[in-house]
Parts: structure tokens; sequence; C-alpha cells
């Protein structure tokens, strides 16, 4: 069923991310030692009382990096499987996650919030709203006779995304004071977690998006079909507008929830397939869970650099743009005749 | 880390002190002759007005309340829509914005003003058009309390209400000390001031409102970050666990601070010691409410001895 070399890459991928999570959770402003991360998990164990500082650092730790941890591997393993799934689905190396304009809904009507001054609890419940109606405009202009070919498709949503940036840079003009929230929204960051009541809905979210993502996976036979074009794809046997439909609305869903987290974090969701198409190839069955997991491994790598560096936060979309591309770069050159395929 | 900090607010009271003991003594830098009157704005350029300007027209909201305040009132013919004190001021013609591209310039130039005020912090494009259009324009961007009081004595000047201009610098700082005999007798409390939640955004000491902050006896834990108003991680926040926390900002209640992970670890937390709920005009603007700025943090930082007939005006 499924190659061999898939199951070894995926298991092997999961190791490397489990290793660089250990890494990030140790990794912070605050200098947290594996000793005390020790001292905290032994004492715990016995039932003993932790001494003040102790106190702290297991708050630190637990209330403050294991979330963002784990709310980082979501969103990049969510963002580069989009990714992966609309570059093959779009058949266009230069798609995003966010070229059929859902970020950019979710973004307009988190704008809203923000110029209304309306608590910041309504943030992740505006951007889902914002994510879905753009989805649906998205969809209703790019049917055609129930058919939903992938340059309309492509098209309607850079419509959208133009109209949703003209919007939103009208709304930026009256923004005021509150100008610096929206072009947070816009760099995205993972430090919303911690002033955004979202926490509690993590496991909530967490299940969705894992869900979402194994969904998109079962398509990935299809996606490797539609490669070839609809008309090859329909004559191995694959029923192209339903399963063109059901993967856009489960990637744009995937990318609406990521950004009511984080805003849009670029560069992610563009590279990381690419960049692991390079390594294990274009089939889709291998590319999307290991593009998954790439993308959160490196979100949270950026992430931990970006809280890291000082006590100032510098926007992790800066970070996955700055280190990102001359990766990339490199990559290329080494890997010339990989880009071609998609 | 708190060293710096209390060394940079000793240093700053010295300078305020400095300068109240030598204003008296200091002569008007302005050239001012019979008719024409010569001052340099913030921006280190020349404005020559050739006679009293009887229309005036502030694109900020300090200015405006500065205007008010030294009462040339009845020549301010417009304002941005951000001037809402004093009340009547916003019954002016409202003809600019927040930033320079909602400056309705056709608007200024159709009502004839001579002279306009704003705040820019550089030589924008905006600057060049007035100059252009030969209106003259005052720059009038203090970056902490003494360029705010020396900014005053020049817009006096300039605005021919010079005798106005020194009793308002005289009753700024008549407060500040008093303000500061007040906190005297308590030591300096360590707090984190909140600008905005998401991002999560604090300000410092080169900040104006990080300057009252100080004044009224907060030791801010970020005031030595770089920048005016830096994005901080909560880490350093539950790392230095300030005494107090001072929300500027609508954004949050006091029961959503404290359901934030990691914070409930906060003496401020525990102890009950947030405040909300500020008058974000008069922290923030750099007029002639000075005094109620450091009265707003006063009251947060010492609740227990605040009453509220220590708030002047």
């Amino acid at each position: 069923m499924i190659p061999r070399k898939f199951i070894f890459a995926t298991i092997f991928s999961l190791i490397c991310l489990g290793l660089i999570a250990l890494f990030c959770l140790i990794t912070g402003y605050s200098d947290i030692s594996w000793r005390d991360v020790l001292d905290i998990v032994s004492r715990r164990l016995k039932g003993e009382e932790l001494s003040q500082s102790l106190q702290r650092e297991q708050s630190i730790l637990l209330e403050l990096r294991v979330p963002r941890i784990w709310l980082g591997t979501l969103v990049g393993g969510s963002l580069s499987i989009s990714g992966s799934v609309f570059q093959g689905l779009l058949r266009n190396p230069l798609a995003d996650p966010y070229i059929l304009g859902v970020s950019s809904g979710a973004i307009l009507c988190m704008s809203i919030v923000i110029l209304l001054k309306l608590p910041s609890t309504f943030l992740p419940i505006f951007a889902l709203i914002g994510a879905i109606s753009s989805l649906f405009l998205v969809y209703s202009l790019a049917v055609e006779n129930k058919r939903l070919s992938s340059n309309t498709l492509l098209l309607a949503g850079v419509i959208s995304n133009f109209f949703f940036s003209a919007l939103l840079m009208f709304f930026m003009t009256k923004a005021g004071s509150q100008l610096v929230e929206i072009i947070n929204l816009l760099m995205g960051s993972l430090a919303f977690i911690h002033t955004m009541p979202i926490q509690g809905f993590l496991p909530i979210i967490s299940f969705i998006i894992i869900l979402l993502s194994g969904g998109l996976w079962l398509f990935s036979r299809d996606l490797n079909a539609l490669a070839f074009g609809d008309e090859i794809a329909r004559s191995m046997g694959v029923d192209v507008v339903k399963t063109k439909k059901l993967l856009f609305i489960l990637t744009s869903s995937l990318v609406g929830l990521s950004v009511s987290l984080s805003g849009a974090i670029g560069f992610v969701g563009l590279i990381i397939p690419h960049l692991v198409r390079m390594i294990i190839g274009p089939d889709h069955r291998g590319l999307m869970p290991i593009s998954f997991i790439a993308g959160g491994g490196f979100l949270i790598l950026c992430d931990t650099a970006a809280r890291s560096l000082s006590a100032v936060e510098i926007p992790v979309g800066v970070i996955t743009s700055f280190f990102g591309a001359p990766f990339f770069a490199a990559l290329l050159k080494i890997k010339k005749s990989s880009w071609q395929s998609i | 880390m708190r060293i710096p900090n209390r060394f940079l607010m000793v240093l700053s009271l010295a300078m305020i002190f400095l300068f109240f003991s030598s204003c008296q003594k200091q002569k008007p830098k302005e050239k001012t002759t019979s008719q024409s009157i010569k001052v340099k704005d913030f921006l280190g350029r020349e404005v020559v007005l050739s006679k009293k300007p009887l229309r005036i027209v502030s694109l900020a909201p300090n200015v405006t309340e500065l205007i008010y305040a030294l009462g040339a009132e009845e020549n301010l013919i417009g304002v941005s829509r951000f001037c809402n004190y004093p009340p009547q001021a916003k019954e002016k013609p409202q003809l600019a914005g927040f930033s320079d591209s909602e400056v309705n310039l056709e608007a200024i130039v159709s009502v004839q003003p001579d002279l306009v005020i704003a705040t820019p912090t550089r030589i924008t494009p905006l600057v060049g058009k007035f100059e252009n259009l030969d209106i003259p324009f005052y720059a009038f961007s203090p970056e902490n309390i003494l360029d705010l009081l020396g900014g005053i004595k020049q817009l006096g000047v300039l605005l021919r209400h010079e005798s106005q201009a020194d009793s308002l610098i005289n009753r700024l700082k008549r407060e500040i000390s008093e303000m500061q005999q007040a906190r005297s007798h308590f030591s300096a409390r360590s707090v984190f001031l909140e600008i905005s939640a998401t991002p999560l955004t604090t300000a410092t000491n080169l900040s104006f409102v990080g300057q009252i902050l100080m004044i009224a006896g907060g030791l801010n834990i970020s005031g030595d970050l770089k920048g005016e108003y830096p994005q901080v991680n909560p880490e350093f926040i539950l790392e230095n666990d300030p005494e107090t926390i001072i929300i500027a900002h609508p954004e949050t209640t006091i029961e959503e601070i404290k359901a934030r992970p990691g914070w409930s670890q906060l003496q401020a937390v525990k102890n009950g010691r947030i405040c909300v709920d500020l008058n974000q005009d008069v922290i923030f603007r750099a007029g002639p409410r000075l005094s109620q700025g450091i009265t707003e943090f006063y009251r947060c930082l010492y609740p227990n001895f605040y009453t509220p007939s220590d708030s002047t005006q």
C-alpha cells in the first residue's frame, strides 16, 4: 500500500521533531537548565513541594513554552500540508496556503475586532467567520457548471485576495494607534497564545487540525493522479469534481484555523513542501505527512529564535523568511533538477 | 537590572530640578523683534511668523489641549478628529486623522491658516508640502517632560501668549514637584505597563508615558529595553515579577489577565495589584494634563495612600 520508505521517513522525521521540541523547551528568555527540568520532574513524582523559583520555572515551562511549542507544531504543520495540497491541486509551484484569499478574509475580520476595540476573545471567532465566508465566496466565484477548474479557482482566489487586501488597507488607514496590532496579524506570531484566551481550546483545536490533516492525507493518491491533469485523473477513476471541492474546503478550513490562532505566518507553507519534495520526491503519500512534521519543526525552531533572542519579541514571520530563504536557495542550487517536478 | 533603572530615575529627576532652577535665569533663545518672530521647532527647522497667528490649525490632540490651555482657542480654526479635549474642541472643523495620509491638505489650505502645528518626529513629505504652500508649519514633538516644558515656552512665543505659557509651565512644574513630594515618603514600586495585549507591548523609559510612570514612582521592569514600545515575551514578566501591573488599554479585563497562562504566579496577580480603566488620553499625551497622567499612575501604584484630593485641576 504505502511504500516502506515513506513509513521510515515519517518515523525518522517524527523523532527529529521530538528532539527539536525538547531543544525548544529548554531554550528561552529565562535560563532554565536540564537539571532544573529533571529536578521539577523528580520532585513532582515524589510529591515534594517546589521552591518558589522552581515553581516559577515550572509555570514558564508548562504554561508558556509547552503550549506555544505545541501550537507552533500544529500551525507550521497545517500550513505546510495546506501548501503541499494547493501546489498539487492548482498545479502551480507558487501556490501557498494564503493564495486563495482565506487568510485575507480572516485577517480582515480580525481587524474589525481591533478597530471596534472589542475584547480580544472575539479575535479567533471573527477569524473563523472571515475564513469560512471568504472560502464560500471564492468557491461560488470559481464553480462553473458544477465544475471546478484549477485556473478558475486560482483566479477567483487571487481576485478575492486583492479585494480583501484593499478593504484591509482601507481599515489600516483608519486604524490610528491600533495599526500595530493589524500589522502584527499580517506578519503572524505564535505569541498570541499568551494573551488571547485560546489556550483552553487547544485540545479541541489540536483534535480538529489533526483530523483535517488526516482527512487530507486520505486524498494523497487522488492528488497524485490530479498532478497529471484532470483528464488523466478521471481516466484513473478519480471523481475530479468532488475531490477538488473536498480538498479545497478541507484545506481552507485548516488555513483559516491556523490564521485565527497565529495570524498569517509567511514562507512556511510555500517552502517546506518544496523542500520535502526535493528530498523525498513528489508522491503525496509521503510528501503530505512529512511536510506536516517538517513544517512544524521548522516553525517551532524559528519561533524559539523569535522569543529567545531578547526580552523583546521578533515577529516569527521575519525569521522564517530570513533563515528559510537562503537555506532554500542553497538547496535549489544543489538539487536544481527537482524544482520542476510538482 | 534594577540599578540602572533607579539610576535613570534619579538622573531624570535631577535633570528636571536642574531645569527648574535654571529656567528663570535663562533668556529666551528666540529672537523677538517688534514684528517678526523666529523660532526653531522640534525638527530643527526655522519657523518665521511676521505677525501674531490668528488662524491656527492643530493636527494633534495634545497641541489642541495646549492651545486651549494657553487661551488661544479663539484663533484655533481647525483640529484633527482625535482632538476631544476640552470638549469644545470637538466642535471645531476636523481637518485630519491620525497619519499623514489622512491629512486633508485641500481642506487645510481652504481655511487659509497662518500657522499649522503637528507632531511629526521626522521631516515627512507633508512638512515639505506646507513649506511649498508657504503655510508656516511648526513641528511640536517633545520626547520627554523637559522637551514639553521648553516646547510650551516656544509655543507661547509663537502664539504671543508668553505670560500664559509661563504660568502654565510654572503650574506644571509645581504640580510635578508636589507629586514627587507626595510620593517621596514611599519607595518606588516595580511595575509592568501594558500598552497592548495582542501583541503584548510595553513602554520603556524613552517613551513619554514611561517617563510619567517614573515620576509617579514606578520602577518600570521594561524601562531599559530597546525602543519606545517593545513587544515582550511573558517569560520576561514572570522572571521580573512586578509588584503592580498597569493595563493602559481597554482590550482586556482583570479576569482575563488573571486567567492568562502563567500569570497566576505573579505577586501582582496574587495581591490583586492590577490596575485597569486608566484615562488613556492623559497618560499618553504630552500636553497640559501632565499631572493628571501622573495621578493616574500614582493611584495605581499607591492605592492605599491615594486620596482623590491629590489630583490637581
